[in-house]
């Protein structure tokens, strides 16, 4: 059955919800981004050990700190209906989708890379013997991921401040009354029921 | 057809004790109910017994026209509330009121329009983004209250919500509860040891002691009219005066003084001439007009009221409260009398059962 849209109270009633709630969906998907960012960086550094050590390193830790903590803060902040949190979390997945475009692809380019004889070590994560290609494969797809995930936490979370701050105004400017509201839609479901009610001997008459 | 029917309840625990004796009460829809009793007199458990917390030993529990009697608490559409609020100090005010909702998987909006109704009832949506911590006591009965009218239950159950809080605010509660019921109109069955409780809020007192039900009546019947000198001395602030003696020759005799009945109370005490009985009167039932001495031990002046402490031959205490300032200093000597139209006969109590009351 297709889903019915909803009525103007129902709105209503939806946007006031938030004024109660966390915004814990986008929070949860810039949790999510970070969960990507911490398989990423556990695989890249096991292809790291097999690969080559550089000065590279170093930085690319201090960026997978920074992020994580980043994120972290941010999907507090997003929680806390911080649309601020939104801008940075925009930044974040845009650090995620350059990351792509340094060691990973770098890495698939490398034609070295499929050469089991030079690179004949697999790389074991959680348990699984991976080949250098599907890892860094893997790590494309990870960086893609927590990337997704945080442009959806910015996103959602952005929609949600907005209609926060909507009906906070509307019910201070007294736009809107939440207990007329409510009440309006208790009467609403009051005549349906009754309607309901009278028309249930008919039917079963007709049966 | 009554809301809620108690058919010869009786609560036996594992140990052999019985906490109730054959209960039975009709609730109509809609109405007020206060167990009163003192602390172990069974009135808690017959409570926890129609929420289904404690099993029913013996007899039936019909909820609108539904057997309960062997029915899980959560399928008795019942709410309960609890002396010590009970409330989930991780959750907000908005999510302790939902969360019995949320448990049921109903829909988000409903949820909320349901959760605004009842802070608006109670007076908390200014509360809702807070934790349970952030209230005072007051406050968060009234969430505890709110939990349950969210919920719409066929009967609400208060076990003793009001004793955590300090006399004042007990005073308000009481009278928000009351009003609550007015504007919900919903059956709730209340317990309380505190009688001021029991008399301002309830549509019908049911007195409990010792597992046995001792009277079930309005407020007014059971002050006016208790059934028994159980009920006299339990109901009522300061408590009746008890007057042990015997009915000879027209007159009541003890050994402090004797006291001439009325064409009346002879009429009623015709039948115990030479019996022993008890003589009951309340305290502001006592007159300064009569002739049995009291020695004045204290002097409590009240304000609208005074209560005078004394003893009558020496040894009996007496209480005796005058609508008016007195300054009797102890040890005055005054005379008092009692108001005849208002004052109670009882049978002797036998067997540690209550006298039960004669006129």
């Amino acid at each position: 059955m297709a889903k019915q849209p909803l009525t103007e109270n129902q709105k209503i009633i939806h946007s006031d919800i938030l004024r109660y709630k966390k915004n814990k969906l986008p929070a949860t998907f810039a949790l999510l981004g970070l969960v990507f960012n911490c398989l990423y960086f556990m695989l890249m550094y096991g292809v790291f050990n097999n690969y080559f050590y550089k000065i590279d390193i170093g930085l690319s830790v201090l960026i997978t700190l920074v992020s994580l903590l980043a994120m972290f803060l941010s999907s507090e902040g997003i929680k806390g209906y911080n649309k601020k949190y939104s801008i940075v979390l925009i930044v974040l997945a845009a650090i995620q989708i350059i990351r792509i475009f340094f060691f990973p692809l770098q890495g698939l380019r490398h034609d070295a890379l499929w050469n089991t004889n030079v690179f004949n070590s697999a790389i074991r994560y959680f348990g699984i013997d991976l080949s250098q290609g599907v890892a860094f494969t893997l790590l494309v797809v990870y960086l893609v991921a927590s990337a997704a995930f945080l442009v959806a936490s910015a996103v959602l979370g952005y929609i949600n401040c907005m209609r926060l701050e909507s009906i906070k105004k509307k019910i201070e400017s007294g736009e809107v009354d939440i207990m007329e509201v409510v009440k309006q839609m208790d009467a609403e479901d009051a005549a349906k029921e009754k309607v309901q009610a009278e028309a249930q001997p008919e039917h079963e008459e007709v049966q | 057809m009554p809301e809620v029917k108690l058919q010869h309840i009786e609560k036996i625990y594992d140990g052999g004790v019985q906490a109730v004796w054959d209960f039975n009460l009709d609730i109509a829809d809609g109405e007020f109910i206060v167990l009163v009793g003192p602390s172990g007199c069974g009135k808690s458990t017959t409570l926890r017994m129609v929420a289904g917390l404690e099993d029913i030993t013996k007899g039936t529990l019909i909820i609108d026209g539904k057997d309960c009697t062997r029915l899980p608490p959560k399928d008795r559409d019942i709410a309960m509330v609890f002396q010590n609020y009970a409330l989930y100090g991780h959750m907000t005010i908005y999510e302790n009121m939902a969360f019995s909702l949320t448990l049921r998987k109903e829909k988000k909006e409903i949820i909320h329009r349901k959760v605004m109704a009842a802070a608006e009832i109670l007076d908390l949506k200014t509360q809702l983004n807070k934790k349970p911590k952030q209230l005072s006591g007051g406050q968060r009965q009234r969430v505890a209250m709110g939990r349950a009218i969210v919920r719409n239950p066929k009967v609400f159950l208060f076990d003793e919500p009001l004793s955590n809080l300090d006399a004042k605010l007990r005073g308000s509660m009481r009278r928000e509860i009351l009003l609550l019921h007015k504007k919900l109109n919903a059956t709730m069955m209340y317990v309380t040891h505190d009688q001021t409780e029991a008399l301002t809020l309830a549509d019908r007192i049911v007195c409990m002691s010792m597992g046995h039900v001792q009277q079930i009546g309005k407020p007014i019947e059971l002050y006016d009219k208790p059934a028994n000198t159980f009920v006299a001395t339990f109901i009522g602030l300061p408590p009746m005066n008890m007057f042990d003696g015997k009915i000879s020759g027209g007159k009541f005799v003890s050994d402090l003084f004797e006291y001439a009945l009325n064409g009346e109370q002879k009429k009623a005490l015709s039948g115990y001439e030479g019996q022993e009985v008890i003589l009951g009167v309340r305290p502001e039932n006592i007159t300064l007009e009569g002739d049995i001495q009291l020695h004045v031990t204290n002097n409590e002046n009240l304000g609208m009221n005074t209560l005078v402490h004394g003893k009558v031959g020496g040894v009996k205490n007496v209480v005796c409260k005058f609508a008016s300032w007195c300054t009797y200093k102890p040890g005055d000597e005054i005379k008092i009398g009692f108001d005849e139209k208002l004052m109670h006969f009882f049978e002797k109590p036998v067997d540690d059962q209550p006298g039960k009351a004669i006129i």
